[in-house]
C-alpha cells in the first residue's frame, strides 16, 4: 500500500514539474516584455534583459501611447488604437447579429437547400486571405470604401459571417425544436421567437462568437495593412510601424510598451467574458 | 357535422407517404386518443392539426372551420408537448400568459388569468419560479396551464406524459382526465401507450404506418378487434394469436389446433356466423385475451370449454399469474388468479371463454365475422 502511495507522489511530483516547467517557458517572453517596458532604454542596452528595473520608469508607456514616430507622423499609438476599437466593435458586432440569424433561419426555418448555403458559408471560412486580397481591393474601389474604417469593418464581417454561423448553426440545432413550434401556438412571429425565445437563452454561443470575432479582427494584420489609408491604419498595422521606423536608435522599452497595449484588448476580453463561456443556461428546459 | 372533422388527409416526406387518406370526426366534448407503435404518424397528424408542419392534401375543419392555411394561433387550438417545451428565461407565470402577450392582452387580465389558471393547477405559489426549478409533474402542470390559459377549443397533447416515471405518469393521467371533465373542451391526445388511451379516451383511433386501422370507443376497440393488428396492440399482454383449421361439425365449427407435444385441441364455435363458416376447412387466426382464459368455472358465459394446457412458463406480477403455453406454434398467455399454486411443465386443466374469441383472416390479418 505505501509503495503505491509513493509511487503516486513521485508521479505528481514529476507532472507538477513539467508543467511548471512549461509555465515558465511561455510567460518568460511576457515577463521580459514587462519587466522592460518599465526601464530606461540605458538600462536594457547595458544588458540583463531579465533583470527587473532598477530605475521604474513609465516614460516608455507615455511616449509609446502619444509621442512616438509612427512613420512620419510622431503621433504615438494613441489615435491607431481609437481606429482599431472604430474597426472591432461594429465589426463584432455586426458578424455575431448576422451569424445568430443565419444560425435561427438554418436550423428553425429551414428552406430547401439550406444545406447548401450553409455549406457555403462554411467555405469561406477556409479560403485563405491572400486570395481574395485583389478582388476585394477592387470592390472596396467600387463601393468607395478603400481606405476607410467602414470599408475594414465589411471586410471583417464578410470574412466573420462564416465563423458566426457556424457557431450559432451549432448551438440552436440542439436547441429543442418543440420551444419555437410552443412559441408559434402562442402566436409569436419570427422575429419574436428569436429575441424573446432564442437570444435570451444564447448567452455562451454570443460570448464565444464576441471572442473569436474580437481577436480575429483586432489581432488582424493583412487587412488592415492592404485595406487602409495613413489616417485610418489599426492598432496592429501602427505597431509594426513604430518598429520599423526609428529616428537613430531602436527604443526596445517604447516598442514593449506599444505590443503590450496591442495585446492588452483581447486579454481584457478574454479575461471579462471567459467565465460566461460554458454557462449552462439552457437546464431545466427540456427535461427533469 | 362534427366538432372537429379530418376529410382525406395525406401527407408524404419525400417518397414516404406518412399519412393515407385519414379521415376523422370527433364531437365537441369528446377525448380521442391517437395510439400506434413509434413512427405510425400519430405525431404528424397532430402537428396538422396544429398547423405546425405542412400537408399534402386534405381538410381539418375546427368548429364548422377549415383552418388549412391558417397560422397555428388563428386555430384555436392549444398545445402541450412531450418535452413540455417551457421557455427557459421565463418565468411560470410568463409561461403562461405569453400567448396573451402575444395577443396584446392588457398585463393586469393577463395576471388575472394566469393567477385564475395557476390556481386551478396549484401552482399559483410557483408563479415567479423558472422552468428550472421545478420537478417533472410542476413543468407538466405549467405546460398545462399555459394550454389552458388560451381557452381554447381543442386541446392537443403530443404524448405529453412520457417523459415522468411510472408513478407521476398515473398521478398526472388522473389530473388530465380531471382537467377534460372540468372543461368539458375537446381534446386530441398522441400517445404510444396503450393503458394511456385505453384510461383517458372517450374514443380511440388505432394508426399503424400512416393508416387508421380502427376507430372506436375504448371497450369496442379492446373486445371487437378489427384486425390482428389491433388486437395485438391494444392490451397488456396483447390478444393471444394463434392458427386453427375450421372444421364443420353439424351446426357448429370446430377449430382445431395442436400443443407442443402435437396433441390436438378441440375448439367448438357455436351458431357461428356467416362468414366464419366460409372459412370451413382452411385456417384462420384464433384470438382470445389472456384474461379470458381462467383456471375455474364460475364465469357466467355458457360459452367456457376446458382445455388441457401443458404450462410452459410461469409469470407471477402480483395481482395476477401469468401462465404461458404453447397452441398452433405461437405462445399463448393466461391471465389467472394469484393464488394458483401452478408447477412448470404439467398439464392443467384451463377454462376459455369462447364468447370471447375473435376469428382473423390469416392472410390480411381481417376480423371475421
Amino acid at each position: 500500500m505505501n509503495i503505491e502511495l509513493l509511487y503516486q507522489r513521485i508521479g505528481r511530483v514529476f507532472i507538477y514539474t513539467v508543467l511548471l516547467f512549461f509555465v515558465l517557458f511561455y510567460s518568460l517572453p511576457l515577463y521580459v516584455m514587462i519587466t522592460n517596458s518599465f526601464k530606461p532604454l540605458s538600462e536594457i542596452r547595458a544588458g540583463g534583459m531579465l533583470y527587473l528595473p532598477e530605475a521604474f520608469t513609465l516614460e516608455p508607456w507615455f511616449k509609446a501611447w502619444s509621442t512616438a514616430q509612427i512613420g512620419v507622423e510622431a503621433t504615438g499609438l494613441r489615435i491607431y488604437f481609437w481606429n482599431s476599437i472604430k474597426m472591432v466593435v461594429p465589426g463584432v458586432i455586426i458578424s455575431t447579429i448576422i451569424g445568430a440569424l443565419n444560425g435561427y433561419v438554418l436550423t428553425k426555418w429551414r428552406f430547401p437547400g439550406h444545406n447548401l448555403i450553409f455549406g457555403m458559408l462554411l467555405f469561406s471560412c477556409f479560403i485563405p486571405f491572400q486570395a481574395i486580397l485583389i478582388p476585394t481591393a477592387r470592390l472596396l474601389g467600387w463601393l468607395g470604401l478603400a481606405g476607410t474604417t467602414p470599408g475594414l469593418v465589411l471586410v471583417h464581417v464578410a470574412y466573420g459571417i462564416g465563423f458566426t454561423t457556424l457557431f450559432f448553426r451549432n448551438y440552436y440545432m440542439a436547441f429543442p425544436d418543440e420551444l419555437i413550434k410552443a412559441a408559434q401556438v402562442d402566436g409569436a412571429g419570427f422575429f419574436t421567437i428569436f429575441t424573446r425565445i432564442l437570444l435570451p437563452t444564447s448567452l455562451p454561443i454570443v460570448v464565444v462568437s464576441v471572442i473569436w470575432q474580437f481577436t480575429n479582427i483586432w489581432n488582424d494584420f493583412l487587412f488592415g495593412a492592404s485595406y487602409s489609408s495613413a489616417l485610418s491604419q489599426p492598432m496592429t498595422v501602427a505597431l509594426n510601424n513604430l518598429v520599423s521606423s526609428s529616428t537613430g536608435v531602436k527604443e526596445y522599452n517604447v516598442h514593449f510598451a506599444g505590443a503590450i497595449m496591442a495585446a492588452l484588448p483581447t486579454l481584457l476580453v478574454y479575461i471579462v467574458a471567459g467565465k460566461y463561456f460554458l454557462r449552462g443556461l439552457m437546464a431545466g428546459s427540456i427535461k427533469g | 357535422m362534427s366538432f372537429l372533422q379530418i376529410n382525406h388527409l395525406y401527407k408524404n416526406f419525400g417518397a414516404t407517404q406518412v399519412l393515407d387518406d385519414i379521415s376523422i370526426n370527433a364531437e365537441k366534448g369528446e377525448f380521442l386518443v391517437l395510439v400506434g407503435p413509434s413512427g405510425c404518424g400519430k405525431s404528424t397528424l397532430l402537428n396538422i392539426i396544429a398547423g405546425l408542419i405542412p400537408h399534402n392534401s386534405g381538410d381539418v375543419l375546427i368548429d364548422g372551420r377549415n383552418v388549412v392555411g391558417l397560422h397555428p394561433s388563428k386555430r384555436n387550438i392549444a398545445m402541450v408537448f412531450q418535452s413540455y417545451a417551457l421557455y427557459p428565461n421565463m418565468t411560470v407565470e410568463q409561461n403562461i400568459s405569453f400567448g396573451m402577450e402575444m395577443n396584446r392582452v392588457p398585463k393586469a387580465q393577463r395576471h388575472q388569468k394566469a393567477l385564475e389558471v395557476a390556481k386551478k393547477l396549484r401552482l399559483d405559489a410557483l408563479l415567479q419560479r423558472k422552468p428550472s426549478q421545478l420537478s417533472g409533474g410542476q413543468r407538466q402542470r405549467v405546460a398545462m396551464g399555459r394550454a389552458m390559459a388560451r381557452s381554447p377549443l381543442v386541446f392537443l397533447f403530443d404524448e405529453p406524459l412520457s417523459n415522468l416515471d411510472a408513478k407521476l405518469r398515473v398521478e398526472m393521467r388522473a389530473e388530465i382526465k380531471k382537467l377534460h371533465l372540468a372543461t368539458g373542451t375537446t381534446m386530441v391526445y398522441v400517445t404510444h401507450d396503450q393503458v394511456e388511451a385505453m384510461t383517458l379516451a372517450t374514443r380511440i383511433a388505432v394508426m399503424n404506418h400512416g393508416v387508421i386501422q380502427q376507430i372506436g370507443r375504448p371497450r369496442e376497440i379492446y373486445h371487437s378487434p378489427h384486425n390482428t393488428f389491433v388486437a395485438n396492440f391494444m392490451g397488456s399482454p396483447a390478444m393471444n394469436l394463434f392458427e386453427v383449421r375450421l372444421q364443420p361439425q353439424g351446426p357448429a365449427l370446430d377449430a382445431v389446433t395442436q400443443d407442443v407435444e402435437n396433441q390436438q385441441v378441440i375448439f367448438t364455435v357455436q351458431s357461428p356466423p356467416a362468414a366464419l363458416k366460409k372459412y370451413a376447412g382452411s385456417k384462420v387466426m384464433m384470438g382470445i385475451r389472456p384474461e379470458d382464459i381462467s383456471n375455474h368455472t364460475t364465469n357466467a358465459s355458457k360459452q367456457v370449454q376446458k382445455q388441457s394446457c401443458l404450462v410452459d412458463l410461469v409469470d407471477p406480477i402480483g395481482s395476477e399469474t401469468l401462465v404461458m403455453f404453447v397452441f398452433g406454434g405461437a405462445n399463448v398467455t393466461a391471465k389467472l388468479r394469484d393464488d394458483l399454486a401452478v408447477a412448470l411443465n404439467k398439464r392443467i386443466p384451463l377454462f376459455f371463454d369462447m364468447e370471447r374469441a375473435c376469428f382473423f383472416e390469416k392472410e390480411s390479418g381481417e376480423r371475421i365475422n
